[in-house]
């Protein structure tokens, strides 16, 4: 069982503590991406998994054993960096050979290894080629295989896709997603980018200076956040202020000092805190549409403030009340002028409310 | 910073980089080019001017000892300083504490040293009773009435190696800084020992560097004069360049010691070729690059 | 265990480079103060300021060849100082031009500017010598200076024309667009900007000569008595004097070379002497 667990970790540069009591359990074959701004920490974390970087406390373990101040090259770990660090004077079966070739592998079993491995990520007919002679998604692909031929207990990649331009980050988003579906390697992704995070992980821990902001599935991390900066961080959102009138359950009724009454989902709040409501442009219905939703809730008269056609969609914002907030609509029947009023409604079911501060810390 | 010289449409004006030009390649061609080629047909010419092979000859028997000597103390040096200054490079690159920082900065002293002050300070220091054989003595390694003889091979190497390795380092250890941390980590996450690393990752990616310093360190030491000449001087075997030097000073004999010159000429024939070559294929680069 | 076996490797290994880098020039500072110094004892047994003070024509000694340098240092200051002149005065066009202009024959100059390092320089000073000694020039100031020239040339014209090409075309460019012209372009916007560069080749010529030894020897001899050459004579027979006399030549360059070291690449830096 490749389990890793991270126990209170503490990781200090100097006087800044960059890591403050981390506590993480990545399971066997689970591919948990630690999502963040720059400086966040995730980085940090994924470092002294690798060994690279010292903890000044706590511990960290692996499949069991104790790897902490273990030496990198003692731990079975795999490594893909954000610059593929492939050797630039080996060919491609070289620099999948060097790990196998230390191990005093038969030459025989390497070729077969190495083959297979250039197969699985499809590069086979790369093998006696230079890193220079190959594109930067290849390479990333060659470095992959150079991570996952030892068979370690887990692989750390180090926001691999930030080298590529935009269509190849997506391509390889996939790839990376269905490798790790077929090997089921347990795996550390490290990335700023929230799409990425989405598509390939099974679970997500938002990160922010040195600690967890909230842990969970996709879909709970986006549809559930459970605090301004992890409802800021994914999506497009809009804040709208509040404070809390009615709380049942979950459903939970905000609202605004200029009397505007948002229906949406609370978890930990109570009834008179001060609340954001976090809107999400997709989660808008415009004029007809908002119109032809059932419950009279969240239906409201918006103005159109701006209005700006993006070839994929309409980007509008709008005014409610004293707040601006954006809408966007795909296939658009119609569309709204400058300065008209139209309704709208918002799905209350997708309208996250998250308590009004930056600093609410809620690890799992 | 390229751009074409101006040339009017039908006129022949005088392209602006000539005169510009003219005055450092007019003193170059004068007082390099022409001594150059002068040294090389002189070591043909005997007497008044007609063309032998005797200074050849001459060379061959005085001076065949000193060619060997010459050849071997500098192959000798160059591997002993391109090992030495890979080992500290590496040592360098790899461990970033105050030691190493304090070592650095010792390092850079004999790069700094003139040639002459070295020689000085090689003739004090590695004399019978000099500082190095009176601390031996202190210390119990050395017998007060045979201290070390050091004014040869011996001591002409420490001097080279005491001024080349500093020089070497500069140049390689340069090298091995451009050379990214995740390689290393790379090799290290495949289970990579540091000799492993050393051979197989940073040596490798580090080649042009150190073969630039071997054939800067090999053409130095094949060409110097000042320290064999107060460490060994007259004493057999010596080098070429003190040979040379005897050469002219004592006999006025410049057949002869052209002929010496053009021996050592060769000696660097191919560090010569590869220099100029990697040189202007540089500076090309940086001007279409 | 390891770790502080480690630990005191690095730091024997800190302690034997200590002693074999600073150990010569002890040696040459203990010679500069001695005035016995027998073997085997560690240190001399009497200390006299007198041939620091003779050297720098304080005081007259009856030490048995001590003469005063000023004269020789003065002399290798003047021609150091002529030789900068001269030099960069040449070198700075060439550069420039090698920097700003796509020149058809460039490869065989840049070539010409190459040799002196590729090739040992001694034989090309013994016929210097043969030539000199023809037209009259052999032993004199003006010899010696067109030697120090030659080999300053070299590194003046290579830093110098990186130092240019470092600089973006666009700046002259902007300039002759408000209407300045060529010459004024260089002068008053390249030449500035080049500043740094073109200061770390003056000095890094002007040490080149201060500290030449091997071309002053054939050409200078027995006439030209620079620093150098003061220093070679004298350390056949009075080892303190020598050291002093060292001394003296090893400060400005260490001083210096530090001041410039950053500017300069490695290979020019490993030129010295």
């Amino acid at each position: 069982m490749a389990e890793l667990v991270l126990k209170d970790l503490v990781i200090k540069y100097g006087k800044v503590t960059a890591l403050d009591k981390l506590n993480l359990t990545i399971k066997d074959g689970e591919l948990v991406t630690l999502l963040g701004p720059s400086g966040c920490g995730k980085t940090t974390t994924l470092r002294s998994v690798s060994g690279f970087l010292p903890v000044q406390e706590g511990e960290i373990f692996l499949n069991g054993k104790r790897i902490t101040d273990i030496a990198p090259e003692k731990r079975g770990i795999g490594l893909v960096f954000q610059n593929y660090a492939l050797w630039p004077h080996m060919t491609v079966f070289k620099n999948l050979a060097f790990g196998l070739e230390l191990r005093k592998m038969p030459a025989e079993e390497i070729k077969r290894k190495v083959a297979a491995v250039l197969a699985s990520v499809k590069m086979e007919e790369y093998a006696d080629r230079f890193p220079r002679q190959l594109s930067g998604g290849q390479q990333q692909r060659v470095a992959l295989a150079r991570a996952i031929i030892l068979e370690p207990d887990i692989l750390l990649l180090d926001e691999p896709l930030s080298n590529l331009d935009a269509l190849l980050r997506e391509q390889m988003r996939f790839e990376i997603a269905a490798i790790h579906s077929r090997l089921g390697i347990t795996t550390m992704y490290v990335t700023h980018d929230q799409t990425e995070a989405m598509v390939i992980s099974d679970r997500i821990v938002v990160m922010r200076n040195g600690r967890v902001m909230q842990e969970g599935k996709p879909e709970d991390i986006y549809m559930r956040p459970q605090n301004k900066f992890v409802a800021g961080f994914m999506g497009t959102t809009c804040f709208v202020k509040g404070v809390v009138a009615q709380l049942d359950g979950e459903r939970c009724v905000l609202r605004t000092d200029d009397g505007i009454e948002l229906y949406g989902i609370a978890t930990g709040l109570n009834v008179g805190q001060n609340a954001l409501a976090a809107i999400r442009p997709e989660y808008i219905l415009l004029g007809s549409r908002a119109v032809a939703g059932s419950a009279g809730v969240n239906r409201f008269r918006a103005q159109v403030d701006r209005s700006n056609f993006t070839g994929e969609l309409f980007d509008y914002q709008l005014r409610l009340g004293n707040n601006f907030i954006r809408a966007k609509e795909y296939e658009a029947k119609t569309v709204y002028e400058l300065g008209q009023t139209i309704d709208i409604k918002i799905d209350e079911e997708r309208l996250p409310i998250v308590y009004d501060t930056d600093s609410g810390a809620t690890a799992v | 910073m390229t751009s074409v010289g101006s040339r009017s449409l039908g006129e022949r004006k005088l392209p602006p980089y000539i005169p510009l030009l003219f005055p450092a390649v007019a003193f170059m061609v004068l007082m390099y080019i022409w001594p150059f080629v002068s040294s090389v047909l002189q070591s043909f010419l005997v007497g008044k001017g007609q063309p032998s092979l005797a200074n050849y000859v001459k060379v061959w028997e005085l001076y065949r000892k000193d060619i060997v000597f010459t050849f071997g103390i500098t192959l000798f040096n160059t591997a002993l300083t391109g090992v030495v200054a890979v080992i500290f490079s590496v040592y360098f690159r790899i461990r970033q504490n105050r030691i190493s920082a304090l070592l650095s900065a010792i390092f850079k002293l004999p790069i700094f040293i003139p040639f002459v002050v070295v020689s000085q300070m090689m003739n004090s220091f590695l004399a019978p009773h000099g500082l190095l054989n009176t601390a031996l003595a202190q210390l119990g390694i050395v017998n007060l009435e045979k201290p070390l003889q050091l004014f040869n091979f011996a001591g002409l190497s420490f001097g080279f190696a005491w001024k080349q390795i500093p020089f070497a380092v500069l140049i390689i250890h340069g090298g091995f800084q451009m050379i990214d941390n995740s390689y290393i980590e790379a090799a290290r996450s495949v289970g990579a020992k540091m000799p492993s690393i050393i051979l197989r990752v940073l040596v490798p990616m580090n080649k042009s560097s150190i073969i630039v310093a071997l054939v800067l360190v090999y053409s130095q030491i094949i060409g110097t004069f000042t320290l064999p000449y107060m460490l060994i001087g007259g004493k057999v075997p010596t080098t070429i360049t003190v040979d040379i030097a005897h050469r002219v000073n004592y006999f006025r004999d410049f057949g002869v010691a052209n002929a010496l010159g053009v021996c050592s000429y060769i000696m660097v024939l191919f560090t010569a070729a590869y220099y100029l070559r990697s040189k202007i294929r540089e500076a090309r680069q940086e001007v279409s690059g | 265990m390891n770790r502080i076996l480690r630990k005191s490797a690095e730091l024997a290994l800190l302690v034997l480079v200590f002693l074999i880098v600073i150990g010569p020039m002890v040696s040459l500072f203990l010679w500069s103060v001695a005035q016995k110094w027998y073997w085997p004892h560690p240190l001399p047994q009497a200390i006299t300021f007198d041939y620091w003070a003779q050297a720098l024509g304080l005081k007259t000694s009856l030490a048995i060849g001590a003469v005063s340098i000023v004269s020789a240092f003065t002399l290798s200051l003047l021609i150091a100082a002529a030789t900068v002149v001269i030099a960069m005065a040449i070198a700075i066009p060439a550069g420039y031009a090698l920097a700003k202009y796509k020149i058809p024959f460039g490869t065989i100059v840049l070539f010409l500017f190459l040799l002196p390092n590729a090739f040992p320089q001694q034989p090309v000073f013994v016929n210097i010598l043969q030539l000199f000694t023809r037209i009259g020039l052999a032993g004199t100031v003006p010899g010696v200076m067109l030697i120090h020239i030659l080999v300053g040339l070299v590194y003046g014209v290579w830093i110098t024309n990186a130092t240019f090409r470092s600089i973006p075309p666009s700046m002259e460019e902007a300039a002759r667009s408000v209407g300045a012209t060529a010459f004024k372009a260089f002068y008053r916007i390249s030449l500035p900007l080049a500043a740094p560069g073109l200061f770390s080749s003056a000095v890094f010529v002007f040490l080149t000569s201060l500290d030449e030894f091997t071309g002053t020897f054939f050409i200078g001899l027995p006439f030209i008595n620079t620093l150098p050459l003061t220093l070679y004579s004298s350390s056949g027979y009075n080892m303190q004097f020598a050291s002093v006399i060292a001394l003296i030549l090893l400060v400005p360059s260490v001083l210096f070379m530090l001041l410039i070291q950053k500017v300069l690449k490695a290979e020019y830096v490993g030129g010295m002497g």
